[in-house]
């Protein structure tokens, strides 16, 4: 078995009209066995900023450890917040240095640019190599099911109350067909001047 | 005086061992009605990353209410289809009259078996009417496990399309949703939806979807195009 | 050799609290040729004296003014060879900053970051501070910098500022003739004329330099371009 799918675990992303959503599952297990129902794997970085790392959960953990610190000494030196792009060329640059050895995540950046006031979002594999995108990304376990979801549900230009429906209809359905992902989500929707956080329900099997 | 041997020891054992099965991608997609079925497939063939045909229908009309989605390894596909077509005839032969898909069903799941040692390297689905007239979706596993479902995905983006099916035909995780009976114009809509999508992510699917809808009539054909790159 | 084990920091307190070495680093500066600065409403200037002790030198060969990222030039008064590894650093570290963040590094980041580097030379063993002070210009976030960062490691932003040889009677200069809403061109002209109160013989487009930087980012004016505005000096 994969490193990469030794605890499961998944995250997508989606772009609307004017807004942008990430969603992780929530289970937290050891090859078969779950551990725990109720581990995030989408991470607040900023009001506005948020980076899933779905993947090998103590890279998940060290990562975003050592981004924090990363994140912190950059607000703190320049006196202002990070936006969504220098994070994910940081995270880039962060992943490339362990190039021979590398962290086990696949980090999806979800935000708000507060400087061209659009929505941001991209995400790149476990080496740092980035894809920007206006559609979806998504990392994890039942990542061939979530592209077979999305390519069905996504479409251009959604409000972000549909926005919402389709990103959750997709994960779930996806995460229900792949035994080590699931156990519910967490979704949270980026607008300009609000983020929505909401938990969903989902077959705990 | 010392004997030449050509070619001792001066390569491994192993290089240049025959590999018997090769996967020539595919997908099939079927669909089960109150009193039809909808089967799909793409007419992709593939070898790695190169394409062999576009136009190849994985769809095999076995009598006038039964068809059979068969994807993965080509050749195997196309010895299976093969005898499986004498056996019907054997049977129409010998009991002068058309083999029950049901019947259709476990003969396929018993010639599979009887290869339980060096298997079929297939995916199949057989979808079509059952002895009331019912829409009846059998899927199978390379070793002759069958299953009877309302709805299946079966091949190299069946990954991709069976949570689609989960939510759209078995209406899975909506909450507000009314179990009505499928239409047909809805089960042929989301089965070329369903290639649409797996055609965007998936080399191994594309160029053409072949659709064939079976009811009390009989079979009806239809081909719809899927992008070719 | 057991002395060397203990060659301290030239720069060292003076029981009355000053670092002379530092101070001696100001009077290089001080003595050395002076460089002008401005900030416009839609751009900066710098200007310094590149003149040449004979008439055999080879003009517009070594510059003073410098460009260090697309959006930052600088330039210098007091040692040349000092300035030119400060350059050299500026540059990299304004790289490393966009290959971290894929971002042009802000101005005042670059400021602190080469303050950061002068301020080393200042507390390190076996070296000595920079003899220069700096001049910085740049443009971002849509609007003008204008930074001068010391020996000591010490920074400040300016709207107007001069250094080097004569710099009070620059700064006196500039105090009378300088206003906020100066348009870029006006601000040359006014550079110009800050380095001619000083000026020892004729000003020629070949014994000045003048950096501009405005959103199109830092460029070194060419000869041509300067002498179109000493045309327009008595």
């Amino acid at each position: 078995m994969s490193i990469m799918e030794y605890n499961g675990g998944c995250v997508l992303a989606m772009r609307g009209k004017d807004c942008v959503a990430i969603a992780s599952d929530l289970r937290f297990g050891v090859q078969g066995m779950t551990i725990a129902t109720n581990y995030e794997k989408v991470f607040e970085i900023g009001p506005q900023l948020f980076v899933g790392l779905p993947g090998l959960a103590t890279d998940t953990e060290t990562v975003l450890q050592r981004l924090k610190l990363r994140v912190n000494l950059y607000e703190l030196k320049e006196g202002r917040k990070m936006q969504p792009a220098v994070l994910t060329a940081m995270i880039a640059n962060m992943l490339y240095e362990r190039r021979f050895g590398p962290y086990f995540v696949e980090p999806i950046i979800a935000g708000w640019d507060t400087k061209k006031q659009q929505p941001f979002l991209a995400n790149m594999d476990l080496i740092g190599c980035i894809t920007v995108t206006d559609e979806f990304a998504l990392a994890g376990t039942c990542g061939e099911q979530m592209y077979g979801m999305s390519e069905a549900l996504w479409q251009p230009d959604l409000e972000p109350e549909e926005l919402f429906e389709s990103i959750s209809q997709a994960m779930m359905n996806a995460f229900d067909r792949d035994a080590v992902s699931g156990m519910g989500a967490v979704v949270h929707i980026i607008e300009k001047d609000k983020v929505t956080t909401r938990r969903i329900k989902t077959r705990m099997d | 005086m010392a004997v030449v041997e050509p070619f001792a020891g001066s390569r491994p054992m192993e290089a240049n061992r025959f590999s018997p099965y090769s996967d020539n991608g595919g997908t099939v997609v079927a669909i089960a009605g109150e009193d039809f079925s909808v089967i799909g497939s793409d007419t992709r063939l593939t070898v790695g990353y190169a394409i062999n045909t576009r136009e190849q229908s994985k769809l095999f009309r076995l009598s006038d209410k039964t068809v059979l989605g068969s994807c993965g390894c080509w050749c195997d596909v196309l010895t299976l289809t093969r005898v499986l077509t004498a056996r019907l005839q054997m049977y129409n032969h010998e009991h002068q009259k058309v083999m029950s898909t049901p019947a259709v069903a476990q003969l396929l799941s018993t010639m599979l078996y009887y290869k339980r040692f060096f298997p079929y390297y297939v995916s199949n689905i057989l979808a079509g009417l059952d002895a009331e007239g019912k829409g009846a979706v059998y899927h199978y596993d390379p070793v002759g496990h069958y299953e009877r479902n309302h709805y299946y995905a079966g091949g190299a983006s069946s990954a991709l399309l069976q949570p689609f099916l989960d939510n759209q035909v078995g209406l899975k995780n909506m909450t507000n949703a009314t179990k009505e009976p499928i239409t047909r114009e809805r089960a042929v809509a989301i089965i070329k939806d369903a290639f649409i999508s797996a055609a965007e992510r998936e080399i191994h699917t594309g160029d053409a979807v072949m659709i064939s809808i079976i009811d009390k009539n009989g079979i009806k054909e239809e081909r719809f195009s899927l992008r070719k790159d | 050799m057991a002395s060397e084990r203990y060659s301290f920091s030239l720069t060292t307190f003076s029981p009355s609290g000053k670092l002379v070495q530092i101070e001696y680093a100001l009077a290089a500066v001080a003595s050395g040729a002076p460089s002008v600065g401005i900030k416009a409403a839609n751009g900066v200037v710098l200007a310094t004296e590149n003149k040449h002790k004979s008439i055999l030198y080879e003009e517009h060969s070594v510059n003073k003014v410098e460009m260090v990222t697309n959006h930052i030039g600088m330039v210098y008064s007091g040692m040349g060879p000092d300035y030119r590894l400060l350059v050299k650093r500026a540059r990299k570290m304004a790289q490393q900053y966009q290959l971290m963040y894929n971002e042009p590094i802000p101005t005042a980041q670059l400021v602190q970051r080469i303050a950061m580097v002068m301020q080393e030379y200042t507390q390190s063993g076996g070296v000595r501070p920079f003899g220069v002070s700096l001049l910085i210009a740049g443009w971002d976030n849509d609007r003008p910098y204008l930074f001068q960062c010391d020996p000591s490691g010490a920074y400040f932003a300016w709207k107007a500022t001069a250094m080097g040889k004569n710099f009070i009677n620059g700064k006196t200069f500039l105090e009378k003739r300088y206003s906020e809403d100066l348009e870029l061109d006006d601000a040359v002209h006014t550079a110009i004329l800050t380095l001619k109160e000083s000026f020892e013989g004729q000003i020629t487009a070949d014994n000045i330099e003048v950096g501009i930087c405005d959103a199109n980012g830092f460029k070194r004016l060419d000869a041509g371009t300067v002498k179109d505005y000493l045309a327009n000096i008595p």
